[in-house]
């Protein structure tokens, strides 16, 4: 599981070198943090090369816009902004498309990839909030504040749809 | 102490305070309907737990256009050397103390010299200028390439 805390000292250093006209240095961040952006925007949306694309998005507007960021010790955080914004346009746009099953409920039993699978599908089916919540905090392992800052939600709703995320996935994959 | 409720999550994670989570460990001790719910979270945290990351499908590399070095900078150190070349020997001729006319195999040396020079300046004003275009064409590239790029991109944070 990647950790969600940032490096501050590294981040900062790097940033710092790449505003100075460094740009090819942007490419230590992207080797970073690619992995844990592209895992998340992959739970989020459940599509790899969509997930993908948006990771590539996601990193060339950090790039764009790397002056407009004002704590330099909390570059994960707001990259991690970025990139929830960018799985819920997409999210938006493709509201309504039916999902086609890709595995049955047998409950018995599972192979390593059958949870895996069974997995995937559960947070496909949780509302996006909760499973962003869940995503962000078991597998990214942020902080409740962090999750708030990047859902623009009080801390007490970010707990809630945590509760009710796991509460619905226990359904799910009993 | 009440029931936990939502607070499950919180001690499931591991962010309650000491104090909370020793008073949370303690109603756990008493109440089966809270334990009964917090081992099937525990369960479920497993089991989310056990699914590792993937690997993205390619690497994300940023590449920086980088200027191609023009000859820009050899015709500038060149010229001026060149035009002292030349400038020397015109002067050296005019200057020579045998003011008399040069012989005709002097003169046929020095014009083939200075056909010679002639011909090195042409061909160099002629690769500085191709490669100024192909400078211009690669920037046009570039800028479209970049405003196709921006034109993807979501708008706002």
């Amino acid at each position: 599981m990647e950790s969600g805390g940032a490096r501050p000292v590294d981040d900062r250093r790097i940033i710092e070198r790449v505003l100075e006209g460094d740009a090819e240095a942007f490419n230590l961040l992207i080797r970073r943090w690619e992995k844990p952006i592209y895992n998340f925007i992959f739970r989020m949306i459940g599509d790899r090369d969509e997930a993908m694309d948006l990771c590539q998005d996601s990193f060339l507007k950090a790039f764009r816009e790397l002056r407009t960021l004002k704590d330099r010790d909390r570059f994960s955080a707001w990259l991690y902004r970025i990139a929830h914004n960018s799985c819920f346009s997409m999210l938006r746009r493709d509201r309504g498309k039916t999902f086609v099953e890709l595995m049955p409920d047998d409950h018995s039993a599972r192979s390593p990839i059958e949870v895996q699978l069974a997995v995937e599908k559960a947070l496909q089916q949780l509302p996006e909030d909760q499973r962003e919540a869940v995503i962000l905090k078991v597998y990214q392992n942020l902080k409740f504040e962090e999750i708030a800052l990047i859902q623009d939600a009080p801390v007490s709703t970010v707990k809630s749809r945590l509760y009710m995320g796991f509460e619905k996935l226990r359904t799910l994959l009993s | 102490m009440s029931h936990l409720g939502e607070r499950i999550a919180d001690y499931l994670v591991g962010e309650m305070t000491k104090a909370e989570a020793a008073e949370a460990s303690e109603h756990l001790r008493q109440c089966s309907d809270c334990s009964k719910q917090v081992e099937a979270f525990k369960r479920t945290l497993a089991m989310l737990q056990s699914v590792p990351d993937r690997e993205p499908p390619r690497p994300l590399v940023f590449e920086v256009e980088q200027p191609k070095p023009s000859m820009a900078w050899l015709w500038r150190w060149a010229s001026p050397a060149l035009a002292a070349v030349a400038a020397s020997i015109l002067t050296v001729m005019l200057m020579s103390p045998s003011a008399s006319e040069p012989s005709a195999g002097t003169q046929a040396w020095l014009a083939a010299e200075l056909q010679k020079r002639d011909q090195a300046y042409a061909a160099d004003i002629a690769f500085r200028q191709k490669q100024e275009l192909l400078a211009e064409k690669e920037k046009l590239e570039t800028a479209t390439a970049i405003q196709m790029l921006a034109q993807r991109l979501p708008s706002g944070d």
